[in-house]
C-alpha cells in the first residue's frame, strides 16, 4: 500500500447549475399548475396576468380568467408546493433522526394528531381562524409525535416499535377526530371536516401562502443549517454525539421544524399521506442519502410532486375535484411497496 | 493530549457496572485496556468520552474538565471507535470517512480542499483506497472496521479511543491497524481481547468486574498468576528469538490441571 493514490472524485459539472435547475423546473411547475385546470388557461395569458399583477405591467386580459387564475389557481399552487416541500422535509428529519427508513409525518401519526388538534380548535370554537387552527394542529401534532415516541421507547427503542407506536397513535388520534365530529358537528360540518381531512386544496387562498410558505422556508432553513448533522445520526445518537453534534439541541430544533411544517400543512390542507415517505427515498435514489443534497432536493421534489398531484386530483375526473390526499395515496401505496421491497434486498 | 479520570463510575440500576475508576495516560502513550466479556471495557471508554448520562466522577482531557467542553470542542479532541456502529443508509466508504471532519466544519466552513485531503489520507492509511466508493451494505465486517478508523483517524484527534478495534480483521489488517496506531504522534485507549496485541502497547489496565485491578507495564501487570485468576486461562510465555519479545499460550484449566502456574 505504498504508491496508492485515492481516485479523484468524478468530474462535477459546476455546482450552481444544480440550484439552477431546481429553480427553473420550479417555476415550470408553478406555471404548469397555474395554466392546467378544468379551464385550461393558454400560457401566454398566464405570463400576462402574473405580469400585470407582479411587474405592474397593463396588458389586456378576460377579467374572470385573470381573477382564476391570480386568486384561486395560484394561491393554491403555491400553497401545494410549500406543503410538498414541508411534508417531504419532514420525511426526511424523521428518518434521519430515527434511524427508521419508514418514518414520516403520516405514518408515525403526527398528521392525525394535527387533525385532530385542528379539528377541537374548529368544532369546540377554541379561537378561531387559520391561525387558531394551526395553533390547534401544532399542539396536537406535538401530544401524538411524543406520545408515539414515549410508547415506542417504553416498547423497547426498536424500529418495529416506532412503527407500531406510530400506528397506534394514528388510530388513536383518528378515533379522537371521529369521536369530536360525532360529538359536536352537525351533518354538514362533518361532511366539510371529513373532506377537509383527506386532504384538499380547493379552500385555499392568497393569505393561506403566508402561512404555508414561511413554515415550508423556515423547515428548509433548519434542515439546510443541519445537514451535516443528520449525515452525523447516519452510525446513531451516540455516534453523532461522539461527531459533536448537540445531540439534544438538533432533535429539538429539527423536530420542532417538523412539527411545525406538518401542522401548518394539515391545517390548511388536511391530511396527506405518502410524501414524507416516498419522496426522501425517491430523492435518496437519486442524489445518494448524504444530506446536504438530500434536503434541497427532496424540498424541491415534494414541492413539484404535490403541484402535480393537485393538477391531477383536478383533471382527473372532469367537473370534481379528488381529494389530493387520494391522489398522493394512489401514487405513494406503490411507491412504499418499492420501499419495502427494495430495503428487503438491502437487508 | 494529556487524560485523567478520577474515581470514575457509572450505574445501571442496581449494577456498578464501573467502580471508582481512576486513571492517567500521558501525552503520545498507547495504554491498552483487558478484561473479561462484561468487565466494564466498553462502558469505561464511553465514560471517557463523555457519552454516558448519570456518570459520576470526572474526566480532564489536558486538565480541562470534560464536563466544561462543548460536544464539539470534545469532538475536536477525541475521536472513538464503537464496537458496533452500522448504518442501513447507502453511505459510501468515503462519505463514512468524511464523517470524521464533522467536528471541524460549520454551515460557514464548508468541506474544502484540506478536508479532502486528510480524508484521502485516512483511506490511505487504512487501505480503503480500492474500496471507496463502495457502499456500506456490501462491505466486509473487517472493511466496516477500517472505515471507522478511517473516520476516527480523519477527525485529527489528540485522543484516540479505540473499542476492540482489531475485532473482524484479518491477521494482516490487524498488525497493518495496531502499527498505523503507534505511528500516529496521538494518545490511544484501546480495549482490546488478544493479550498478545496488549503486550505491545506502553502501559496496560486491566478491568475486572469494573473496577480497574492492575495498571502498568504489560509486563507488570500480564503475569501468569494474574491472567489465571481474572481471565480462568494458564499460560505459558515463549520466547520470539526474531525480535527478542516475550508471547502467550493459552491452555484451559480443564487440560492443564497441573500446569506449573496454577493457582488453584
Ligand atoms: N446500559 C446498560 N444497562 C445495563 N447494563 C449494562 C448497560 N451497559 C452495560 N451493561 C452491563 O455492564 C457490564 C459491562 O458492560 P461492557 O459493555 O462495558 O463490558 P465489556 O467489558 O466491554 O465487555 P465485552 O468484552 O463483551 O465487550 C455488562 O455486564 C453489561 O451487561
Ligand atoms: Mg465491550
Amino acid at each position: 500500500m505504498t504508491h496508492m493514490t485515492v481516485p479523484a472524485t468524478r468530474p462535477a459539472v459546476p455546482a450552481i447549475i444544480w440550484p439552477v435547475a431546481g429553480a427553473v423546473i420550479l417555476v415550470l411547475a408553478v406555471l404548469g399548475g397555474v395554466a392546467i385546470g378544468e379551464t385550461a388557461l393558454p400560457f401566454d395569458l398566464v405570463l400576462k396576468v402574473l405580469a400585470n399583477n407582479l411587474l405592474g405591467a397593463s396588458h389586456q386580459v378576460n377579467a374572470i380568467d385573470a381573477g382564476i387564475l391570480w386568486s384561486y389557481r395560484l394561491p393554491r399552487v403555491l400553497v401545494a408546493a410549500a406543503c410538498g416541500a414541508g411534508l417531504a422535509l419532514s420525511g426526511v428529519v424523521l428518518q434521519s433522526l430515527v434511524r427508521n427508513a419508514l418514518a414520516d409525518p403520516y405514518l408515525l401519526g403526527v398528521s392525525a394528531g394535527a387533525g385532530t388538534g385542528a379539528v377541537a380548535v374548529t368544532i369546540l370554537g377554541l379561537g378561531g381562524g387559520v391561525i387558531g387552527m394551526s395553533v390547534g394542529a401544532f399542539i396536537g401534532a406535538a401530544s401524538s409525535f411524543a406520545m408515539v415516541v414515549i410508547l415506542a421507547r417504553v416498547a423497547g427503542g426498536g424500529s418495529a416499535q416506532l412503527v407500531l407506536a406510530g400506528i397506534a397513535g394514528s388510530q388513536l388520534f383518528n378515533a379522537l377526530t371521529s369521536f369530536l365530529i360525532t360529538r359536536s358537528a352537525n351533518a354538514e360540518q362533518a361532511r366539510g371536516i371529513m373532506y377537509w381531512l383527506l386532504g384538499n386544496l380547493s379552500g385555499v387562498r392568497w393569505p393561506d401562502t403566508a402561512l404555508a410558505i414561511p413554515a415550508a422556508a423556515i423547515g428548509l432553513l433548519a434542515c439546510v443549517w443541519h445537514a451535516r448533522a443528520m449525515d452525523a445520526f447516519s452510525f446513531g445518537a451516540s455516534a453523532a454525539a461522539s461527531l459533536g453534534v448537540s445531540v439534544r439541541k438538533v432533535q429539538v430544533v429539527l423536530i420542532g421544524a417538523t412539527t411545525l411544517m406538518t401542522a401548518t400543512m394539515v391545517s390548511l390542507v388536511g391530511s396527506i399521506g405518502f410524501v414524507g415517505l416516498v419522496i426522501p427515498h425517491a430523492m435518496r435514489f437519486v442524489v445518494g442519502p448524504r444530506h446536504g443534497r438530500l434536503v434541497l432536493a427532496s424540498a424541491l421534489a415534494g414541492a413539484v410532486f404535490l403541484i402535480a398531484a393537485d393538477i391531477i386530483s383536478r383533471i382527473l375526473i372532469p367537473g370534481r375535484v379528488v381529494p389530493i390526499g387520494v391522489v398522493t395515496a394512489l401514487i405513494g401505496a406503490p411507491g412504499f411497496a418499492m420501499i419495502l421491497v427494495r430495503n428487503r434486498r438491502q437487508a | 493530549m494529556k487524560l485523567r479520570a478520577q474515581s470514575l463510575g457509572w450505574t445501571s440500576g442496581r449494577k456498578t457496572v464501573v467502580d471508582d475508576v481512576s486513571l492517567e495516560i500521558g501525552s503520545g502513550e498507547t495504554f491498552g485496556i483487558v478484561g473479561p466479556n462484561g468487565s466494564g471495557k466498553s462502558t469505561l471508554l464511553r465514560l471517557l468520552t463523555g457519552l454516558l448520562p448519570r456518570a459520576s466522577g470526572q474526566v480532564y482531557l489536558d486538565d480541562s474538565p470534560l464536563t466544561q467542553l462543548s460536544r464539539r470542542a470534545i469532538a475536536q479532541r477525541v475521536a472513538f471507535v464503537e464496537q458496533m456502529a452500522d448504518t442501513t443508509e447507502a453511505l459510501r466508504v468515503r462519505d463514512a470517512v468524511e464523517l470524521g471532519r464533522t467536528p471541524w466544519l460549520s454551515a460557514l466552513a464548508p468541506f474544502g480542499p484540506e478536508d479532502r485531503r486528510i480524508v484521502n489520507d485516512a483511506l490511505v492509511a487504512t487501505d480503503l483506497v480500492h474500496l471507496t466508493d463502495r457502499t456500506w451494505s456490501t462491505l466486509s465486517g473487517g472493511e466496516r472496521q477500517r472505515a471507522h478508523i478511517a473516520r476516527a483517524v480523519a477527525q485529527q484527534p489528540g485522543l484516540l479511543i479505540l473499542d476492540e478495534p482489531t475485532n473482524h480483521l484479518d491477521i494482516h489488517h490487524q498488525l497493518s491497524l495496531l502499527r498505523l496506531v503507534s505511528r500516529l504522534s496521538v494518545t490511544v485507549v484501546m480495549a482490546l481481547h488478544d493479550l498478545n496485541q496488549a503486550l505491545r502497547c506502553d502501559r496496560l489496565g486491566i478491568m475486572e468486574q469494573g473496577r480497574l485491578v492492575a495498571c502498568g507495564s504489560p509486563a507488570q501487570v500480564l503475569t501468569p498468576q494474574r491472567i489465571a485468576a481474572i481471565f480462568r486461562v494458564h499460560v505459558t510465555p515463549l520466547h520470539d528469538p526474531l525480535d527478542n519479545t516475550t508471547l502467550f499460550r493459552f491452555h484451559a484449566f480443564e487440560d492443564t490441571p497441573r500446569h506449573p502456574f496454577s493457582v488453584r
